[in-house]
């Protein structure tokens, strides 16, 4: 082994101030995994199922008669989260509601970050598609509740506190 | 045979088992063969855990400090992960119990409720971890949009998002149908109707799905098949994609600052010297 040397530098490069160089994380700002951000994945996950158990124990899950194809119920509704399209559907010509509209829907979202122009990750920074996508999502969010819980049978209106046709 | 490894004597052995049976253990050759890394009450020894447990490999042996704070993810895709393995496990103990068969279906479900160990609570478990999982994902993705994590260089992690997202939905709405009750046969009538509608393919679609032209026996079979076959090995290898690359590009929450600190409009002309030691 040789003494410790001086390290010596030498001009490798120009390059455009442009391209993005990473400062290197400064080594406080990072802590070990083990044990500081497990013991809190640890508690989450006790919490998580704490709740599943506590719900499991207070509630049974729902079982009605033998599945009949002869016997419409009074109200055939869709499981919640797709109550905003059955919702959809009330309305428009189910190629539209049924089909148009959930492709588009995930077309959209996948493209999503490619279509966003904007630059850096602040709200402040993205107006535009933050404007967007918030009222996109207060739409889907007014009609998965609309057609939830305020809807009966043939799709009539009725208020929750009058009577709730919700199934989980 | 009185000189043992580390020079005590077979007495002091027995006695330390007794005494203290775990770190008797500790030293065991079967022990050391499976746990490789030494304590970790030491830097060196959290680092080396972190190397040697294929379970902790998922995670990155150092996070940033930021992402010790709930609200830097509030924690949604890890709690929809615990949902998907509370759902993997409590499904295994119903397949047991379950024949993918009209009308047997809906009769297994009344003998998990009277004569199987814990069937109602399981299948309970099961159906409310379903639902949030749902709700979660939902907010998970809510999340992500809203703290910009969807930007270069995590597009492709938001697209895994995105199949995740389908995933999960297929996932509730084929395991709906299997109990064959009325509520889950008109739900799944309704919404498989709404397939038929597409054009050209629609009427195709509908049939490929449902193996006829109505919802019946052989309709419960194929959501039996896709329910726990095709989707979960789907989720799950979307899932460790999704995870690897989280680990991979680093969690948003550190690119924050930086994006902050960052100079973003360089005097035109500006060079930087690029230099390395040698
Ligand atoms: C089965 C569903 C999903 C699971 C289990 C899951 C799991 C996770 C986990 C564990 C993380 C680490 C950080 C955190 O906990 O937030 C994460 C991050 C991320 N997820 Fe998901 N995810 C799912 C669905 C989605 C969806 C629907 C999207 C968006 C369309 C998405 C996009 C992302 C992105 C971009 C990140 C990186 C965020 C960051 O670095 O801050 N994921 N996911």
């Amino acid at each position: 082994m040789s003494e410790r040397e001086e390290p010596r530098y030498r001009l490798l490069g120009v390059v455009p101030h442009e391209i993005e160089v990473h400062p290197a994380r400064e080594p406080e700002d990072e802590v070990f995994t083990w044990p500081h951000f497990l013991v809190r994945h640890v508690v989450i996950a006790g919490i998580t199922v704490a709740v599943v158990f506590a719900l499991a124990i207070a509630f049974d899950a729902p079982l009605k008669d033998l599945a009949n194809p002869n016997l419409t119920p009074p109200v055939a509704k869709a499981p919640w989260y797709f109550a905003g399209l059955q919702e959809l559907l009330h309305w428009f010509h189910p190629m539209v509601a049924g089909v148009l509209v959930p492709t588009v829907a995930v077309v959209f979202l996948a493209a999503l970050p490619f279509l966003d122009r904007s630059r850096g990750w602040r709200v402040r920074d993205r107006k535009l598609v933050v404007v967007v996508v918030t009222a996109l999502v207060v739409a889907a969010v007014a009609l998965t509740l609309i057609g939830a819980l305020f809807r009966g049978p043939e799709w009539s209106w009725v208020w929750p506190w009058q009577h709730l046709y919700l199934e989980l | 045979m009185a000189e043992r490894n580390g020079g005590r004597t077979l007495r002091a052995e027995i006695v330390e088992a007794l005494i203290h049976p775990g770190r008797r253990f500790k030293r065991t050759e079967l022990y050391r063969s499976a746990v490789r890394h030494p304590s970790p009450a030491s830097p060196r020894g959290r680092a080396m855990t972190s190397f040697h447990n294929f379970f902790l490999h998922i995670y990155p042996v150092k996070v940033p400090r930021k992402v010790l704070s709930f609200r830097s993810t509030f924690r949604l895709g890890f709690i929809a992960t615990v949902l998907f393995t509370i759902l993997f496990v409590s499904g295994m103990y119903l397949m047991f119990f379950y024949h993918p068969a009209v009308p047997q279906a809906y009769f297994d479900m009344h003998n998990l409720a009277t004569s199987v160990a814990f069937g109602q609570f399981v299948r309970n478990i099961h159906r409310w971890a379903a639902h949030l999982m749902v709700l979660v994902v939902g907010l998970h993705l809510l999340r992500v949009f809203y703290s910009g994590a969807y930007k270069a260089p995590r597009q492709f992690n938001w697209l895994i998002g995105v199949a995740l997202l389908v995933a999960t939905l297929l996932f509730s709405f084929t395991g709906y149908l299997l109990p064959w009750d009325q509520l889950s046969f008109w739900a799944v009538e309704v919404g498989t109707s709404i397939a038929g509608n597409a054009p050209i393919l629609g009427s195709k679609a509908q049939q490929i799905l449902l193996g006829g032209q109505e919802v019946g026996g052989n309709a419960l079979l194929r959501f039996y098949v896709l329910h726990i076959y095709v989707l979960p090995a789907t989720l799950i290898v979307l899932l460790a994609v999704h995870i690897w690359r989280v680990r991979k590009d680093g969690f948003q929450v550190a690119d924050r600052e930086e994006a902050a600190a960052t100079i973003t409009e360089p005097e035109s002309g500006a060079r930087e010297e690029v230099s390395a030691g040698v």
